[in-house]
């Protein structure tokens, strides 16, 4: 079976890294990209097109909500998952929800959870 | 393994649906009394109020908040205090979802047990703090959260030293990293560490140690350790109804007039110490 093709979208190439780790070693998907911001997460989105984005909320230049609005502009079925240390606070969690963002988890994390949630998907 | 708000915890656990979230949040945004009962308990609106926002609830569609506020019996600050306290309260979001039939009440029981007991971990401990220092309470918080991710993430078992008020500039180290906290308060909290401690925490958030780590490796694994921190910090503070957003993480740097972090405002001092090293906290008052 093809693994699925996962993004990341983080400011932290620390957690990008712990992250790519994680989520390659459950055999299932596949990091083929990492954006340190929300443009160049919707760059890599459009050239790229992942099956599933991990999404941090607080980065430079173009933060996570604006650019989970974005790419769900471009594809209404995009599975994006929030990946963040802002993750207690309810407000984030309902905007990134209701601009689309499948799930939510909070930092620091487990890798059960981070498997758990993408293979829900 | 982070302090949430209920509603994230069961779509974490993928108990719930994000849609069925975003219900149950409006459903009990549009039960007027539970608003009523917040404002009531803080003080902000009486018995009387209540019932004449009510009664001019029939004649329009506003929300009960908005509606106290054209009607200027409560501020928009204390709307946005209550609404934030709404969301984060684990009760009256799981009572919500139970009436929406999302859950039963007999998975609202058990979850809100475990929740309880992961967020137990959170609640803070007795840190005493200087005199002089505004928010005090917080201020706890932010020294108590620190202390329990350096356990969580950086398997440090830490000793605080006395706090202490000063208005110097931190003193020159391998790494300062400063986070702005904005919102309806004000901080900029700091990490100021060595190059052992800098590397140390950095290999815990990468997850593995890396020999001749560059500086810039272990810079950013120190600004996301703050980053984290950070962000429990203000989910913690939302539970006490303020909102309060964070920047990304900066690293300060250091010249001939230091660091120019505190630029003359008073910050608190918490020597952090380790048997592998040792930290300074800086909470910088606004």
């Amino acid at each position: 079976m093809d693994k699925k093709k996962v993004l990341l979208v983080d400011d932290s190439v620390a957690i990008a890294t712990q992250l790519k780790r994680i989520i390659e070693d459950s055999g299932a998907f596949e990091v083929v990209g990492h954006a340190k911001n929300g443009i160049e997460g919707i760059k890599l989105y459009t050239s790229l097109k992942p099956d599933i984005v991990c999404m941090d909320l607080i980065m430079p230049e173009m933060d996570g909500l604006q650019a989970i609005r974005a790419i769900m502009s471009l594809n209404k079925e995009a599975k994006i998952v929030v990946i963040s240390s802002a993750a207690g606070v309810g407000d984030k969690v309902m905007e990134a929800i209701k601009f689309g963002a499948k799930n939510v988890i909070s930092k620091p994390f487990e890798a059960e959870t981070i498997i758990g949630i993408l293979k829900s998907l | 393994m982070a302090v949430k708000f209920f509603g994230q915890y069961l779509l974490e656990k993928n108990i719930i649906k994000p849609e069925q979230l975003i219900q149950a949040v409006d459903y009990q945004e549009s039960r007027k009394l539970k608003f009523g009962e917040y404002a009531l308990s803080k003080g902000y609106l009486t018995e009387k109020d209540i019932a004449r926002i009510q009664a001019e609830q029939r004649r329009t569609d506003m929300k009960f908040g908005e509606l106290a506020v054209k009607l200027e019996i409560i501020t928009p600050a204390q709307v946005e205090e209550i609404l934030t306290m709404q969301k984060n309260d684990h009760i009256f979001i799981g009572q919500a979802m139970v009436e929406k039939g999302f859950l039963t009440s007999q998975v609202l029981e058990r979850e809100l047990a475990l929740f309880k007991a992961d967020q137990s971990r959170y609640i803070s401990e007795e840190i005493t703090i200087p005199q002089g220092v505004d928010n005090p309470e917080i201020i706890k918080n932010i020294v108590d959260l620190t202390q329990k991710m350096l356990l969580r993430m950086a398997y440090l078992n830490v000793k605080l030293g006395s706090g202490y008020l000063s208005n110097k500039e931190p003193e020159k180290n391998f790494l300062l990293v400063s986070v702005h906290l904005h919102g309806s308060i004000q901080y900029h909290y700091a990490v100021s560490a060595s190059q052992e401690m800098s590397k140390l925490i950095a290999s815990k958030i990468i997850g593995e140690d890396i020999e001749d780590m560059t500086r810039e490796v272990i810079a950013d694994g120190v600004k996301e350790f703050c980053n984290i921190v950070c962000g429990n910090i203000i989910a913690k503070i939302a539970q006490k109804g303020k909102t309060v957003d964070i920047s990304p993480p900066m690293e300060m740097v250091y010249s001939d007039k230091g660091y120019q972090l505190l630029k003359g405002k008073n910050a608190v001092y918490y020597p952090i110490v380790s048997p592998k090293g040792d930290l300074m906290l800086i909470v910088v008052q606004e």
